[in-house]
């Protein structure tokens, strides 16, 4: 009824002071049992586990609204950069002395504005994320870098940065092919981002603390490796729900702390195998940064034993070369680390390395997710189904939305899944 | 029906029947040149398509981004460049696309192709499954305009499993990114001479860039004709104009094209013609062509008095012709048309402002009354600007009407649909607030 009537004024007249206070109460409301879900279902994954004390620091390195990491950062005078994509160099924000904040929406948040600038035809993540953004959530940002990564970030960059540019604002452009050429050129524009950079600064950023940088993402990027290698053995101590959970905390947190949190994190896991015996799958696919999500799928008895996604071992499986010159180094890091399909011609590397993590992993399936209107991940299941089918993998394919909700259709088809591969392997000889 | 005396595939073989069919029907009206025109020139191409896999031609497959004027380099004795284009658009402007392109599109989605993804880009990887290409010896793409395109390059990568090599297209068109291009050209023609065992020739290329400046400068002189008001030319050559100069710049058929367009719009000046009887009504066409049916465009003039002097596809301008009289010359010279003259890519690829500023210019230069972005279903990075060309139109004073509709599968948004849309935004938005100016 409180909807009705604001929609009824609306057209009639200009909405009274009192019907925006009432609307201003029901986005409290609606904001305040969105909370409490996502808090829920923060809960429910770690529950399972008992593992909420392990993994606070890293839940707290993903909150959107109470991240103690990026206020202490603040309140030190440290700057804070948003960025998008694997593709960006993460060492050279972090020589300069700024925290990198890689974007995220807040998942089931009312999408409206960003659909206005951005129509229904692009993905609920980039609508979502421009919403926040027109409506100052990402306020503490102090910066923004965007990428080409694909057609539908970039314009979100471009509309973000018209509407509501933070201080600092630049755009580079990351090749989507890897060849000598490309990389030299993608150095290039790494070094005009410096410059760009160090004249909003006001310091120089030298080769030393860019080698620093690399050496501490080698670190935190060798940490992230060993906890995914618990998952190798028959008895994983880490969930796929919180891998993804790091996985995210490392683009969000600043790395020294991640670092730091983490080791810890390795050296009490590694003293606490545990048998689960459920099936084990690897995740595949576009951008899903929502542990909710994989939460989910573990509950229907599966183990998410490897995620190559982007918030996953896309962004860990490759390391800088220290022995390089420093940028290009990073460039080089960047267009040859486990590819996106963003990259033209990228199919054949992607499986290769895919088919790897399966094996290594002892994994019995692929769940392959792809968010709705994502074009560069829309052909990758056509690619991979002959290799999966040569190689008798069983393979799902799941179309979702930004902001998972947990629904009976899904938990069907997942429980479907786990028969079949329960079936191809009681076949097995 | 045969083609060079041999029975082909059946779309081919259709297309190349309406297209003798609509040659019989327009070589009795002495005055349309244009249509002659591109009709021996469709003609042409699919003759050279089935000539090449007669004769055993080397062939190479690209996306429709890939510089045409570069491939006149090689000797086309020895190799033939297919565009994974070609066919569905061809099919479109004379075959039967409520047919052929939906049967190649679902063909895609049934192999595993999402629906988001580009009709374009669907129906040519269909026609790919489907067998109804000629199959490729090498590959050599562009990672332009779109994400589509990718989709499509990584999609052949993978079936084709041929040699390919990749160029990576900049963002932008700063000098330093034209020299990136450049270069790159360099190492796509050592890998084609290479895996192909042909010879590049810079003499060639110049002779074809000197084609290239001769098409796109008649290109510019026919651009700015359709300024004029009242519009004499009806707007159907439009849409035709992108397709023509995006595959044949560089060869004499491009040439002959755009002179023809050129020559018929100053007759039909002289002539006094009109496209619309009585007051018209001026639109931007902002988006991707009505390809599924070019008689919409008639429609449009006939039925609702509206003409299109102007759209995104056919804006070419001269400013960017090609500097023949060096090696680099050559080759920076159609990096830089490659990204800020050629459909989409100059308005799409790049920044927001590259975007709103030809849509600025070209209401301007062509007085538009409204604004009409056909959102073609799979362009989602003209999607992404949808709001700030709303902002933008609204800062012009001028109406601008979007929706949806897909440019080669009519099953999306039939034309009737379109139609009513049109018809009611004109009747109701637009012809009142221009006789209230």
């Amino acid at each position: 009824m409180l909807t009705c009537s604001i929609v009824e004024n609306a057209f009639s007249k200009e909405p009274s002071h009192g019907d925006k206070l009432k609307l201003a109460k029901g986005v409290e409301i609606m904001k305040k049992i969105l909370d409490r879900i996502r808090k829920f279902e923060k809960e429910r994954f770690m529950d399972s586990r008992q593992d909420v004390e392990d993994m606070k620091p890293f839940l707290a390195g993903i909150s959107q609204d109470e991240n103690s990491f990026l206020h202490d950062a603040k309140s030190s005078g440290k700057k804070i950069i948003g960025y998008f994509c694997s593709y960006m160099p993460l060492e050279l924000f972090h020589a300069a002395g700024v925290v990198p904040y890689r974007i995220r929406g807040i998942p089931g948040r009312d999408i409206g504005p960003g659909t206005t600038y951005l129509s229904s035809r692009i993905c609920t993540f980039c609508r979502n994320v421009l919403t926040l953004a027109i409506e100052g959530d990402f306020f503490f940002l102090d910066g923004l870098v965007g990428c080409n990564t694909c057609d539908q970030v970039r314009r979100t960059c471009q509309n973000w940065i018209i509407k509501k540019p933070p201080e600092f604002t630049d755009f580079i452009h990351t090749p989507r092919v890897y060849r000598k050429g490309n990389v030299m050129h993608y150095a290039d524009q790494i070094l005009h981002l410096k410059d760009n950079l160090e004249g909003w600064l006001g310091k120089k950023i030298h080769d030393d603390d860019l080698r620093d940088a690399c050496a501490t993402y080698n670190r935190a990027r060798n940490v992230l490796r060993q906890l995914s290698d618990l998952r190798k053995g028959e008895s994983p101590s880490i969930s796929g729900a919180e891998m993804i959970t790091l996985g995210i905390a490392y683009h969000q947190m600043p790395v020294d702390s991640f670092i730091a949190a983490a080791e810890d994190l390795l050296e009490k896991r590694r003293a606490s195998p545990r048998s689960t015996g459920q099936t084990r799958v690897i995740l595949c696919g576009s951008l899903l940064d929502e542990p909710e999500y994989v939460s989910f799928i573990e509950a229907q008895e599966f183990d998410v034993v490897a995620e190559p996604i982007c918030f996953g071992q896309r962004s860990y499986w490759d390391d800088v070369d220290l022995y390089q010159d420093p940028l290009t180094a990073i460039a080089e890091r960047s267009l040859t680390h486990f590819p996106c399909a963003r990259i033209g011609d990228s199919f054949p590397a992607r499986w290769e390395r895919t088919y790897r993590i399966y094996k290594d992993y002892h994994a019995e399936g692929i769940i392959f997710q792809r968010l709705k209107f994502c074009q560069l991940w829309g052909v990758d299941v056509h690619n991979m189904s002959p290799h999966c089918y040569e190689h008798d993998i069983p393979l799902l394919q799941l179309e979702r939305e930004y902001g998972f909700i947990s629904t009976g259709q899904l938990k069907t088809r997942l429980q479907a899944f786990k028969e079949l591969i329960k079936d191809r392997n009681d076949s097995m000889p | 029906m045969t083609i060079l005396g041999r029975e082909r595939w059946p779309i081919w073989e259709e297309a190349y029947e309406s297209i003798e069919i609509l040659q019989d029907i327009f070589s009795e009206e002495s005055d349309d040149r244009t249509h002659t025109a591109v009709l021996k020139i469709y003609k042409d191409y699919i003759d050279n398509v089935f000539s090449a896999i007669d004769k055993g031609k080397k062939i190479i497959y690209g996306n429709f981004a890939v510089p045409g004027t570069l491939m006149r380099g090689f000797d086309t004795e020895k190799i033939f460049w297919y565009q994974l284009e070609a066919l569905p658009v061809i099919q479109s402007l004379v075959g039967e696309p409520g047919v052929w392109n939906a049967k190649l599109a679902d063909a895609a989605e049934a192999s595993g192709i999402a629906p988001e993804i580009c009709s374009v880009d669907r129906i040519a990887h269909g026609s790919y499954v489907e067998g109804i290409v000629p199959m490729p010896d090498v590959g050599f793409y562009l990672t332009t305009p779109c994400d589509s395109q990718t989709c499509l390059v990584n999609n052949m990568v993978a079936l084709t499993k041929k040699p390919t090599i990749v160029l990576d297209m900049p963002y932008s068109a700063e000098p330093e990114q034209i020299r990136y291009v450049a270069r790159q050209f360099r190492e796509v023609i050592a890998f084609l001479e290479d895996a192909l065992s042909v010879e590049f020739d810079f003499d060639r290329l110049r002779r074809a860039c000197e084609i290239y400046n001769e098409m796109i400068e008649m290109v510019a002189d026919w651009a700015e004709l359709r300024r004029i008001i009242p519009a004499s030319q009806p707007c159907e050559t439009l849409s035709i104009m992108a397709a023509v100069v995006t595959v044949f710049s560089g060869h004499q058929n491009g040439v002959d094209y755009a002179q023809a367009t050129l020559q018929e719009h100053k007759e039909f000046i002289e002539k006094g013609y009109k496209a619309v009887e009585g007051d018209e009504v001026r639109a931007i066409w902002y988006g991707d062509p009505f390809w599924s049916d070019l008689n919409f465009y008639n429609w449009l003039e006939k039925e609702c008095k509206v003409t299109v002097p102007m759209d995104m596809f056919g804006f070419f301008n001269a400013q960017y012709l090609i500097d023949s009289t060096t090696e680099e010359g050559m080759l920076e010279g159609i990096a830089y048309n490659a990204l800020r003259n050629f459909p989409m890519t100059k308005q799409l690829l790049g920044s927001a402002e590259d975007y709103l500023s030809d849509y600025r210019t070209l209401c301007k230069l062509y007085q538009a009354d409204f604004g009409i972005i056909p959102g073609h279903l799979g362009c989602t990075h003209a999607w992404g600007m949808s709001g700030l060309v709303r902002e933008e139109s609204e800062r012009l004073n001028i109406p601008l009407l979007e929706f949806e509709f897909d440019m080669l599968d009519p099953r999306i948004n039939p034309r009737d649909n379109v139609e009513i849309l049109i018809k009611n935004y004109v009747d109701d938005i637009v012809v009142p607030l221009k006789n209230s100016w």
